[in-house]
Order: C-alpha cells, then structure tokens, then sequence
C-alpha cells in the first residue's frame, strides 16, 4: 500500500534485468520495501536480487516470460500478490532492441514483435485488470521516443513501441476512476547494455536519470514522461517534421554520430558489448 | 474516493450504511475478496477508514441514544453519534464523558476502535476504559456483547482495534458527573522544552485537563484547564467555523509563516492568560478550523504523534530539532502527559509524554520521520496507529508488544480476514506471515 508521502512498499518488475527497470525500482524503493523481480535468466535475476537486497529492502524473484501464454502473466500477478501484498507499482520493463538490418528473416520479425509487443501488451492487460482490482497502484511501461517518431534503422522496435505506448495509453484511459493508473515513460537513447555499441544520438541519457524524472512525476497525475524532459517538445517538433525532412537529419545523425560516440572507458563498453552478446544468443 | 482527515490518503471504495437490522445481517455476505472495514466520522488523519476495491460500512446510520441510566451512571449509543451530539444531549442531566477526543465530530464507533484519549489521560485513562459493554458484529460468530468481564480479550482486541475485530454497533458508555458547561483555563508560557515539561506533568496532576503546545524551538505554553464551580450546564451554539482555502506550497508549515503564527500565539498568551470557556472549546480546539489540512497546501497534512516513557524526554528533543534541521519545522507540536495504560493490545496511550507534530505533506518528511520511528522503538514508545499514514511496517511490532496477542485474537473472530483497511495492509497489521518469519528466525 503506497503510503501518505507517496511511498510505495512493494514493486513488481517485469523483465527483472531491465536496468532502467531497475533503476526505477531502486529510486522508488531506496531504503525499504519489496522489490519482486521477474524475469526469464535465473542466473541473472538471483545475481541482481542480491546486489539490490539492503537491510529494509527485500528482494524476490519469480519466473516471468513475455513469450509464454497470457494465462501465465495472470497467474504471475496473483502469485506475487498472494506473497506480498498489493502490488503499488508495476513496472514493465520487457524489450529487446535489434536494428532492422539484424533481422534475418520474416521468423525473426515474429519474434520481436513478440517480445516487444504481444507480450508486453498483455502484461499491461494483466496488470490493469489487477490493479483495477485492488483499487489501487501505478503501471509504469517503459516505452520509447521511437513510439513518437520510428527511425528506419529501428523500424520493428519502433512500431512495437508505438502500439505498445498508444495501447498502454487507451488501457490508462480506461482506468480513470478506478484508482489505478497508468504512466508511460518515453526515455530517449539510454546508455545501457541493450544500447551498447549503438551510435549516441543527442540527449542520450543514464538510467538513473530516466529513474529519477519517473520518481518525480509518479505521486502526480502525468500519463506520458519524457526522460529527458526537453524530450517532449523536441520530439513534438520532431514527428511534426515532414518525412522528406526527417529522412535527412535522420541520415546526417547516423553519419555524424560515430565520431562522437562512447565516451565511456574502454572497460565499459567492452563489458557491454559482452553483455549485449549474451542477449542475442539464442534461447 | 474515501480518504483520511489529513488529505494525504484516498482510494476508491463503495461506501454502504447500512440502517436496520437486514441490511446488517447481509452485510458480511456482501463483502467481495477485497473486504470491508467500517468508518465512522471520517476524522482519522491517515487510512485508517478507507478500503481500497472493497467496502467501506460507513455506521452512521447507528445513531440512536438511550436514556441516561443514573443509578449505574451509563448511556447506551449506537456506534455512529458523534462525540459532540452526545456531550450535548448529556450536558443539561448534569452528565459528561469522562474522555473527548480532539474533534467533536468523531463517533464513538470510531473512539472505541483507536482508543482515543483526551487532555486527562492522567485521570480517566482512555476511552476505552469506561466503555461498560458494547454490541460487536464479527464474521466469525456474528452478534457478540463485550465487556471486560464478558468475552474480555475480544472486547479489549476490540478496543483500539482500528475496525479489524468487527464492527461496533452500540455501546454502553459511563459517564462522570458534570459541574458546569463552562471551564476555567490558565495558560503559562515556559522558554525551554524542560520546564514545558516539568510544569505540564505537574499540571496533569492538579488539574482536571492540561495540555503544552511548544514550538519547533521547545518553547511553550501550558493550559491547565480546571471545570467552573457555576455556571450553565447547557451548551452554548455550536463554535462557527470558519472557511478555509487550499493554501499554495507548504502552506502554514512554511516557516516563516509558521513563525509567525507562534508568535502570534505567544503574544495572545501574554496578553490574556485567563479564560472562561464552553466545555466544547476546550476540548475541540481543532473544530474551529475544520480546514486545518487544507492550510497545509494541496499535498495536505501528515500529523505524527508518538508516546515514550517517562525519561526518554531525549526522544522529545530529538523530534523537535530533527526536524528543525531538516528544514521541515512542524506547523503545530501538542504535548500530553499519559498515566496507566489499558490492558488493550493496540492502545496507543502508555505511562510517559505524547507529542504529536503537523507536517505539510512532503516526500522528504519520509527519511526524517522515518528515523524517528526508530529513536521511538528504541525507547519503548510508539506512534497512534489511527494518526499513521506512513509508519515503517517492521517497526510496529516492536512498538505494540501485544501485536501477537491481538493477532491472536483477531484471527478467531475474523479467520478470513474480512476485515481490512489500507491501514492494515499497509502497516501489515493482519498479517500472519510476518509472525511466522520472526518464529522461524527464532528457532
């Protein structure tokens, strides 16, 4: 139960290695409360559950997939629940992001679009219909800048994130009045593992600073956030842009970017890149 | 949307009053998987009263009061008459309630389930105390008359069990006699926290009510409140109220403006330390200021109040420099003196001081009071768990050693756990899995 200062006790992520999830959940969670991790790699949920567990904060995992029959995202919500309480914040942090050019085939287009959309949209589903239940709680969806504009390269993830945000944002709708709430977070290019190795467009951001704007804004009434909030207008501007337009400052971006790209330590980005390996190894 | 007094809490529930016997006895059956929790005036300050997705039995429908019965010195009341109607209905037979509450518009429903306590917690103890029996709807058994000698550990559950051992629907109260509508108060201004103190522990003993309000600095006031020896024993109107806006930011916890309020209120000491009073102005100092959240701004007012024993006066300090430093000095900072607890397992008074702070909602009160809480445990105090919008959930049962005990209880006559608030699941209150964990950790 979120508490008189806007506090909530236990937070439900799904896609338990989402590190702007993450991030979010630790900002919402700082000192105390349950976090609740769901996702597929065991391995890398307990090794999270145990860097995040503190003194006061609890952390637990439980088996979460998007590709899995919508009947397993519902028994997911109710066995969370059931363990610990009302769910005050559930983030939805499922997604992977794979330039267009690395879809081989049609097959592979399916898949994506089942991790990016078909699933997460009936986590939203899912959760809406619990939260609804319980009088209570914010679903908070990650979506993404590319929802307002696509890009060519990110074509599929785009569109995924386009139905995604206006499906969230029609579910949101639906929840007035119900004390439940939907909030949709658009982050621009976020430096993180899934981002590794990918040119740096302007205003990239961290992930805690996307977890911070969201801290900020979730006590209020806000369905949509930019993270950075100058997003907003700017990408207004951008989708009002003609398409002949947008094309060109798309391509000059592209080619412009690699000269100033990753300005992190060598370290960094060699540790990310291995990670982004392990993400696209096939399951 | 049901929320609390102090504006910080709400959540949607369907709100029924039931008004005759039927109704009651479909209510139970009527309560989905989120539950219900009965609700009386609506004047706790955080969720204690509301049931997010389920149902709240609001009891105001129960207002029926019984003559006065002068040889035992008893009245029997539906749970939904407020305080202040019955103080007036009992005034012009020479009866009052032994113990009042803050605000006249809490019912006695509501005064039984938080075991609220008066200016004279010293003299009469809570209110619980001098409830004679009361008629108690459980899930488990339906119908069950309580007393302290009759079904005792589920009346003392019941009392100060925040409408999670069932729902009261009347009670028989006992009454002292009454002098006259009319007190006499003196206040007394102290320069240090100390001698606020030392001079109000000695006023509690001497007189019928008294009460310190301090400032964030420690310095204070203390009124000694003493009933007349004449005068009419039939109440005056009701107090006028005056209208309230919703103040912008923090509010009259902004501290300069706070500041100036204190002064403002040091000053009027000055210049007129004696009053002769209705008995109602006294007591419901707040009623005056039905908008008093709302001048805590559009966030509203967290109010934090807290009981440690006598020599854990440090904890008092500690509260009020705390949060001086943290830039977040209280708007108003009440002092109280405790005598005797009651053997009820949730009873917040206990042998020691109260203090209770106003806060301007704000998240970064979180941190603050937060380590409050703990300095409080460490002491062997508590906070009002009826007052709580934000308490830690791991801390209360260090603060009410009686938890188990009451868990116990409520477990028998609730075993579904139909009886729920956003109070209970917040603080976990009926939650048996954390007594499990301790038990295990335990062995």
């Amino acid at each position: 139960m979120r508490d008189g200062l806007g506090r909530p006790q236990t937070v439900l992520l799904l896609g338990g290695t989402s590190e702007i999830g993450q991030a979010i959940a630790e900002q919402l969670l700082p000192q105390s409360g349950t976090l609740i991790l769901a996702g597929r790699d065991p391995a890398a949920l307990a090794e999270t559950a145990e860097r995040l567990t503190k003194a006061r904060r609890q952390v637990a995992t439980l088996h979460y997939d998007a590709l899995a029959p919508a009947a397993a995202t519902v028994d997911l919500l109710a066995v969370a629940a059931a363990r610990h309480g009302d769910l005050d914040v559930v983030i939805l942090g499922v997604g992977t992001l794979t330039e267009e050019t690395a879809l081989a085939d049609t097959s592979a287009v399916e898949k994506t679009m089942h991790t990016n959309l078909l699933g997460p949209m009936l986590a939203v589903h899912a959760t809406a219909a619990r939260l609804r239940a319980q009088g209570h709680g914010t679903l908070v969806v990650l979506s993404s800048v590319a929802a307002v504009r696509t890009r060519d390269g990110l074509l599929s993830y785009g569109v995924a994130k386009a139905a995604l945000d206006l499906y969230a944002r029609g579910i949101g709708e639906s929840l007035r009045g119900s004390g439940a709430r939907v909030l949709v977070v658009r982050p621009g290019h976020v430096r993180t593992r899934m981002t590794a190795g990918l040119p740096e467009p302007p205003f990239t951001t961290e992930a805690h600073e996307v977890a911070a704007r969201v801290g900020r804004v979730l006590s209020g009434r806000a369905r949509v956030v930019y993270a950075p909030a100058l997003l907003g207008p700017v990408m207004t501007a951008l989708r009002l842009l003609p398409a002949a337009v947008y094309r060109r400052l798309d391509a000059a971006q592209r080619r412009g970017a690699p000269l100033e790209q990753d300005q992190r330590p060598t370290a960094d980005r060699h540790r990310a890149a291995a990670s982004l390996a392990d993400e696209r190894r096939p399951r | 949307m049901i929320g609390g007094w102090g504006r910080v809490t709400g959540s949607p529930a369907t709100v029924v009053t039931p008004d005759c016997d039927e109704d009651w006895a479909e209510l139970l059956g009527a309560a989905g998987p989120r539950g219900l929790i009965p609700r009386g005036g609506g004047r706790s300050y955080g969720d204690a009263a509301q049931n997010a997705g389920g149902l709240v039995v609001s009891t105001m429908a129960e207002a029926s009061i019984g003559d006065v019965d002068a040889a035992a010195a008893t009245v029997e009341v539906g749970a939904g008459v407020t305080i202040g109607d019955l103080l007036r209905y009992l005034a012009p037979g020479g009866w009052t309630l032994p113990v009042v509450p803050g605000t006249a518009a809490v019912t006695v429903g509501g005064a039984i389930a938080a075991d609220v306590h008066g200016k004279n917690h010293e003299r009469h103890g809570a209110f619980g105390r001098h409830v004679a029996a009361m008629t108690v709807l459980t899930p488990a058994y339906g119908t069950v008359e309580m007393s302290p000698t009759v079904n005792a550990d589920e009346f003392w559950a019941t009392v100060g069990g925040l409408g999670l051992t069932g729902i009261i629907r009347r009670a028989t109260l006992r009454l002292i006699p009454l002098a006259s509508w009319w007190v006499s108060t003196v206040d007394e201004q102290q320069p240090r926290l100390h001698r606020v103190l030392d001079r109000l522990h000695a006023a509690s003993v001497s007189s019928d009510h008294a009460v310190a309000w301090v400032d964030p600095l420690g310095a204070g006031v203390i009124t000694r409140a003493t009933t007349a020896r004449l005068g009419a024993l039939t109440p005056g109107r009701a107090a006028r109220t005056r209208a309230t806006p919703t103040l912008p930011g923090r509010g009259i916890a902004w501290p300069p403006l706070a500041a100036a309020a204190n002064a403002a209120r040091r000053t009027a000491v000055v210049l007129r330390p004696r009053h002769l009073r209705p008995l109602s102005e006294l007591h419901f100092p707040l009623d005056s200021l039905p908008g008093w959240p709302r001048l805590h701004g559009r966030r509203g007012l967290v109010q934090h109040q807290f009981a440690v024993p006598f020599g854990a006066e440090h904890v008092l300090a500690y509260a009020l420099q705390a949060a001086r430093e943290a830039g977040h000095p209280p708007s108003l900072v009440v002092v109280k003196v405790f005598g005797e607890a009651n053997p009820a397992p949730l009873s917040f008074p206990g042998p020691g001081w109260s203090l209770a702070m106003d806060f301007a909602a704000d998240p970064a009160l979180g941190p603050l009071l937060d380590r409050l809480d703990e300095r409080i445990a460490a002491a062997g105090g508590r906070v009002y768990l009826v007052k709580d919008s934000r308490a830690h959930p791991d801390l209360i049962a260090a603060m009410y050693p009686g938890l188990a005990r009451w868990r116990a209880v409520r477990a028998l006559l609730d075993p579904d756990g139909l009886l729920v608030s956003d109070l209970a699941r917040r603080l976990r209150l009926a939650d048996q899995r954390i007594d499990d964990q301790i038990g295990a950790s335990h062995a």
